[in-house]
């Protein structure tokens, strides 16, 4: 017996012109129910993952993947920088490390306008500013922007007192940043234009690690951290630096973003499920429309393997066909929607202000493999029913 | 073992229903059936020719008894073997054709051969001839739904011979149909018989069919005599 033969029945119980049309409607309805949770839950997970892969890749773009920073806000100098640099160079992965001052400051461009920003001196060759923040402020690049800070502090004869600075710049170039965050806010220049504006010479706020292509941030991170904790813990002092993952800072916000993910995943999980449900009755309603056709197949001989092979197969071939169409409406929707109707977000919230569609290509084969599988468990009650009775049964009567 | 005994069945008995109302409808039948006979068994509604007929062909155990096909005790064998041996060496007709409604008359005639796991071409081969020699090879590619009674009877019948069985079981393979077409169907059978030296046990109601066999068998009080 031929496994084609059995495609061939399966095929035509479950999809065949000479069909009932209420067959007909059983299999397409359950195809659809199963396209639809397969679709939805495809759609959503690339929203949502679409969603922090953004944040996740903005972040990443305008910060070290590591982190490295006094527990409580405390300054560090360029003498930490040299030691963290030395402490680095013996972890394997780490390329490099940079001193970072960064503070907010009032900046203000074409006449009239005034924007709070934040400054971050590094290691950066001219001025460069978001675009969103140039936007506001009326500059381009040539233009000049005034910085002023009143983190000054000057030590005179009536004490200490804060000191205002106002600094002119020439913008040398707008940038988009990635996030709106960035772009609305961002001013970075080189670290001791900084400095002077800010008048913290040889003061840092933090410092940030590279690591080589391939070199996983988390590891980097952990070992470069209980370096730092063997060398100043072990040395005795009370507060010494640290090193996270840069992303690990926004571990909030990951974790918020993943918590509702699974929330809604299990919604749409449910949704999948109940047109699974939905399929298993189908299913048994074709297994009993053809219980005599089955019977008449093995009255010619077919064996109680070749019965069950059938059932299995039906399963598989509604379950396979909704699968596969929830994965190929899923796929043309986030590419349409990408393309035509992208999803616009504000800005100022969201941090990004295009919603991509990232077609999650784990979970598709996950979710089509799972639903694949349980079509075909659910198909072995029919199977059984249809092997526990004798052929003569269903061909006694008309 | 007689080589001329392609079918024997011995002390069938057979009940249905709960300890307290069951119905004994078989209660010790006997046959034998020689290569080339034609058989018929005839009785009033209810008296068991169906039961019969299902326990003979290995379609449904009968609660004792023992059932040769060609010397191989069907019973005794497992129900793979079983379904092997249906498929080889028994074929069936029944009240009603039975044919598979999603399938074409061809595709009908074909199956046994496929299930055999004959290539398609081969099976197609002889399905054409088959239809041709029952007279409905011009209804080849219609669907079941679209065929008359006695058209559908026919195909069901090339559907049983196709594998050239060594005994067709046939159960009121005319009761169904009016009295022409029926006396169609009859004049086929016998043909059919006569051609291949084929046997046949024919369950029926038809005075004209239980007069055409070669022997005839009553079926009463579940059990088969002979009518001399
Ligand atoms: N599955 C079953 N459960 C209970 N009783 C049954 C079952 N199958 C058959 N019977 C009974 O067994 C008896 C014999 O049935 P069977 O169908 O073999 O008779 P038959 O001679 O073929 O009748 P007909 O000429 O009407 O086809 C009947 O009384 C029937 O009601
Ligand atoms: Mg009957």
């Amino acid at each position: 017996m031929k496994q084609k033969l059995l495609w061939a029945l399966a095929r035509r119980h479950v999809w065949s012109d000479a069909n009932s049309t209420v067959v007909r409607m059983v299999s397409a309805l359950s195809i659809a129910g199963v396209a639809i949770g397969v679709a939805a839950l495809v759609i959503l997970q690339a929203f949502m993952g679409g969603f922090t892969e953004a944040v996740a890749t903005g972040l990443t773009a305008m910060n070290p993947p590591l982190h490295i920073y006094l527990p409580g806000g405390g300054h560090m100098d360029d003498f930490d920088l040299g030691a963290v640099q030395s402490i680095a160079s013996e972890i394997p992965g780490i390329t490099r490390v940079e001193g970072v001052l960064e503070k907010p400051a009032v900046v203000s461009g074409a006449p009239g306008t005034v924007s709070g920003a934040m400054v971050r001196g590094g290691n950066n060759a001219g001025l460069t500013i978001g675009m969103d923040l140039a936007r506001e402020l009326g500059v381009t690049a040539g233009d000049e922007i005034r910085i002023a800070s009143t983190a000054g502090v000057e030590i005179s004869g009536m004490g200490r007192v804060l000191v205002d600075t106002i600094v002119a710049l020439a913008v040398d170039s707008v940038a988009d940043f990635g996030l709106e965050e960035y772009n609305s806010s961002l001013v970075i220049l080189p670290l001791n234009t900084a400095r002077d504006i800010f008048r913290a010479h040889g003061e840092l706020t933090s410092l940030g690690a590279f690591v080589e292509k391939g070199t996983d941030p988390v590891e980097a991170s952990e070992l470069l951290n209980s370096a730092l904790y063997r060398e100043y813990a072990g040395g005795g002092w009370p507060v010494y630096m640290s090193c996270i993952p840069f992303l690990a800072f926004h571990g909030n916000l990951f974790k918020a973003l993943g918590l509702e993910r699974a929330a809604m995943t299990i919604v749409l999980a449910l949704i999948t499920v109940v047109a699974l449900l939905n399929l298993s009755s189908a299913l048994t309603m074709i297994a009993m429309e053809h219980r005599r056709d089955i019977g008449v197949m093995r009255a010619m001989g077919l064996p109680p393997s070749g019965v069950f092979r059938i059932s299995i197969l039906r399963g598989f071939l509604l379950g396979g066909s909704g699968a596969v169409t929830g994965l190929a409406f899923s796929w043309i929707s986030i590419f349409t929607i990408n393309r035509y109707f992208p999803i616009k977000l504000d800005g100022t919230v969201y941090w990004i202000d295009v919603l991509p569609g990232v077609f999650p290509v784990t979970t598709a084969l996950v979710v089509t493999l799972l639903t694949i599988l349980v079509c075909l468990a659910v198909s072995t009650f029919p199977a059984f029913s249809a092997l526990s009775r004798s052929p003569s049964e269903a061909l006694r009567y008309e | 073992m007689n080589r001329e005994i392609v079918l024997s069945a011995f002390d069938i008995h057979r009940s249905y229903g709960s300890a307290d109302a069951s119905i004994q409808v078989l209660r010790g039948a006997d046959i034998t059936i020689k290569i080339g006979e034609v058989v018929a068994v005839t009785g009033p509604s209810g008296s068991g020719k169906s039961t019969l007929l299902h326990a003979l062909g290995l379609l449904e155990r009968p609660d004792r008894g023992k059932v040769l096909i060609c010397g191989e005790n069907g019973w005794a064998l497992s129900s793979r073997k079983r379904a092997e041996l249906r498929n080889r060496k028994i074929g069936f007709v029944f009240q009603f054709h039975h044919l598979l409604e999603e399938f074409t008359l061809k595709e009908n005639v074909m199956m046994p051969c496929l299930i055999a796991g004959e290539s398609s071409e081969e099976a197609s081969g002889k399905a054409d001839r088959l239809l041709e020699r029952v007279g409905i090879i011009h209804r080849a590619s219609h669907f079941p739904s679209r065929v008359s009674g006695g058209e559908k009877q026919r195909a069901a019948i090339a559907r049983a011979i196709i594998m050239k069985p060594d005994i067709v079981l046939a159960d009121e393979p005319t009761g169904n149909l009016d009295a022409d077409t029926s006396a169609g169907v009859e004049k086929l059978i016998m043909e059919l018989a006569e051609e291949g030296s084929r046997s046949f046990l024919l369950a029926t109601h038809s005075q004209d069919l239980a007069s055409a066999v070669h022997r005839r068998f009553s079926l009463g009080s579940g059990v088969l005599r002979e009518v001399k």
